[in-house]
């Protein structure tokens, strides 16, 4: 017999939880060092990102490749719209910026919304003819699609200033904002998830055919949850690039949208909470295996760091993980009070049990 | 009693296969009709023509007085027909409550209330407890209650069938179509299945079209048959007709029986 909790606790802990999730974020703010509060900045955008991604992926069952692309588009709006207009003179040196962006500066907040929406209305005009293949094909669509805004993002000098990217970007990003994206992030999409919206997704996952035979429009919940993925990769991007304060196409290459999938696959992809744990354990493991990668000594020998040496090792501890725990951390499982609860209650008999 | 559909000259070709051959035919209200004929004569393509899966080449199919033919599968399906699949689909790493409520998804019908889901405004806090309340009554009529929360792999293959049976009720179907509910199921499943299937008609009130090999179900609950081959509707009539029609025998033992 499974125990679950009034719903009333499980609101009032979930309360709590945030505020004391809140307070530790204020305390790192203010005490902690500026590489500790950029981890937690880094962190919070990596949730945005495997939350996105595991909507479109996990949840809906399209297995989308094209992720680097939105964030790239939602780096490069904001990005252009909240430089100032001198900055913007000194940067495009080879073409000047085009007329209405070069005149135009916005405060951080509407810039990230624009750029999440500019992102959105991409996933829109991409997802109506590639979720038209399925499968492996739909893969290298989206695979192509991020490609292609990469390159036109290089070659776009009046717009993006092609290669040599945009520099001196103001470091708007703070843990608030960042913190504050990924809970809504987070609150949206589990929200929708919950939905009868999320058991439709789910359904098109399991069986596209048989969705339809139930009366889903699965085309148009694909494209939603596209939109809806893409959106939010949007405004992920602004605030990377409001974070590291240069951007290049060279950042928005193929190997971005597969970090992130490694985080949502670690998690569990299908989980939120899977994609959450996933992208903390990802970006903070991957600062501990820095060590790896300065000098150190075992007795007499001394070995020079190895650049690199940590992707190497964290590649080895993917693969081991991967054969042990083949659906993720989480599988397709949420953590929920009542599992919390369960796991707890069976630690307590088992001690109890023992006692006997 | 009137009609509830009508199959007017439908065609389907795949390239050079006519799978269905200007297929006459009509369902009755109320009607419990088998379709029958050997292995590759079109009776699952006729199925996936009624239900929008395929468009007809040729010839229209009426629902209700409403010509359904090149609608989508899921505009088909808000109209009123539901159906199951020869080869069992459920959703199957969801629960059998889910399965259920997922076909209740239709009820909402404008994108307004996806908005209304993620804030969770009253109205959809309602609807969801609506459809977990409606869900739960329907498990409980076809006896899967004490499974709602079980994944739906993890049933037994006879209860899987009934799930897959229960889904499609839940979308409030005026008729019901299906597709080889006995396949693989032993004697014993197969009564109960046939008891299952007259129950759910006139508890539901369903008009209901089902395609069977197992002649024991067909003959003992259709209360009219229509014999396909080739594409081509070669016979059609009750039980008793069927079983001395020549034509039919023929068309499943071959000509040399009949001399």
């Amino acid at each position: 017999m499974e125990k679950t909790l009034p719903n009333n606790l499980k609101f009032f802990l979930t309360i709590v939880l945030i505020f004391l999730i809140g307070i530790l974020l204020f305390l790192a703010n203010n005490k902690a060092s500026e590489y500790v509060i950029l981890i937690l900045n880094l962190m919070a955008i990596n949730i945005i990102f495997s939350v996105s991604l595991t909507l479109i992926n996990g949840i809906t069952g399209i297995f989308s490749l094209g992720h680097a692309g939105f964030i790239a588009i939602g780096a490069y709006v904001s990005t252009l719209l909240t430089l100032s207009v001198s900055q913007k003179e000194m940067t495009f040196l080879i073409k000047p910026l085009i007329y209405p962006l070069n005149q135009i500066q916005l405060p951080f907040l509407p810039a990230t919304l624009i750029a999440g929406l500019v992102a959105a209305g991409f996933g829109y005009i991409v997802a109506a003819p590639s979720l038209r293949l399925i499968g492996d094909y739909l893969a290298i669509a989206t695979l192509g699609l991020g490609e292609t805004i990469r390159i036109i993002a290089n070659n776009a000098w009046s717009i993006t200033n092609g290669a040599l990217g945009l520099k001196a970007i103001p470091p708007y990003t703070n843990i608030y904002w960042s913190w504050g994206w990924a809970f809504v992030t987070v609150l949206v999409i589990s929200s929708l998830v919950k939905s009868s919206y999320g058991r439709a997704l789910k359904a098109i996952r399991e069986d596209p055919i048989a969705a339809k035979a139930m009366g889903i429009n699965v085309f148009s919940h694909q494209v939603v949850s596209f939109v809806l993925g893409s959106l939010f990769a949007g405004v992920g991007g602004a605030l990377w690039a409001h974070l590291i304060t240069t951007i290049d196409p060279k950042s928005f290459a193929f190997s971005k949208t597969f970090e992130i999938l490694i985080m949502a696959v670690l998690g569990g992809l299908g989980s939120i909470s899977g994609a959450i744990i996933g992208a903390s354990i990802y970006t903070v493991g991957l600062e501990f295996l820095r060590v790896l990668e300065s000098p150190f000594k075992i007795g007499f020998i001394s070995f020079p760091g190895i650049p690199g040496m940590r992707m190497v090792v964290l590649s080895v501890l993917l693969i081991v993980l991967m054969l042990f725990w083949q659906r993720g951390i989480m599988g397709r499982k949420e953590l929920s009070w009542d599992s919390v609860y369960a796991l707890v209650a069976k630690r307590l008999k088992k001690r109890g049990g023992n006692d006997e | 009693m009137n009609e509830v559909l009508r199959i007017n000259n439908v065609t389907k070709r795949f390239g050079g296969l006519v799978a269905v051959d200007r297929f006459d035919g009509y369902v009755k209200q109320g009607e419990l009709l088998g379709l029958i004929g050997p292995n590759g004569a079109g009776k699952t393509t006729l199925f996936n023509v009624i239900t929008g899966m395929y468009a007809p080449d040729e010839g229209n199919i009426v629902f209700l007085g409403k010509d359904i033919s090149g609608h989508k599968p899921h505009e088909i399906t808000r109209c009123g027909i539901a159906r199951t699949f020869q080869n069992i689909r459920l959703f199957s790493d969801m629960t059998v409550l889910e399965n259920v409520m997922v076909s209740q998804h239709l009820k909402l019908r404008n994108w307004l209330w996806f908005f209304k889901s993620i804030v969770k405004t009253p109205d959809s806090i309602r609807m969801e407890k609506q459809m977990r309340e409606e869900g739960l009554r329907l498990l409980r009529r076809v006896g899967l209650e004490s499974f709602a929360n079980e994944k739906a792999s993890s049933l037994p293959y006879g209860l899987q069938r009934k799930l897959e049976i229960a889904r499609a009720l839940a979308t409030d179907p005026k008729m019901l179509l299906l597709d080889e509910p006995a396949a693989g199921m032993n004697p014993q499943e197969t009564s109960e299945l046939m008891e299952f299937i007259k129950q759910i008609r006139s508890d539901f009130h369903l008009t209901i079209m089902i395609i069977e090999h197992d002649m024991k179900v067909i003959m003992g609950i259709c209360e009219r048959i229509y014999v396909m081959d080739y594409g081509k509707l070669i016979a059609e009539g009750n039980p008793q007709q069927i079983q001395s029609n020549p034509v039919v025998i023929k068309a499943y033992l071959g000509e040399e029986v009949l001399l």
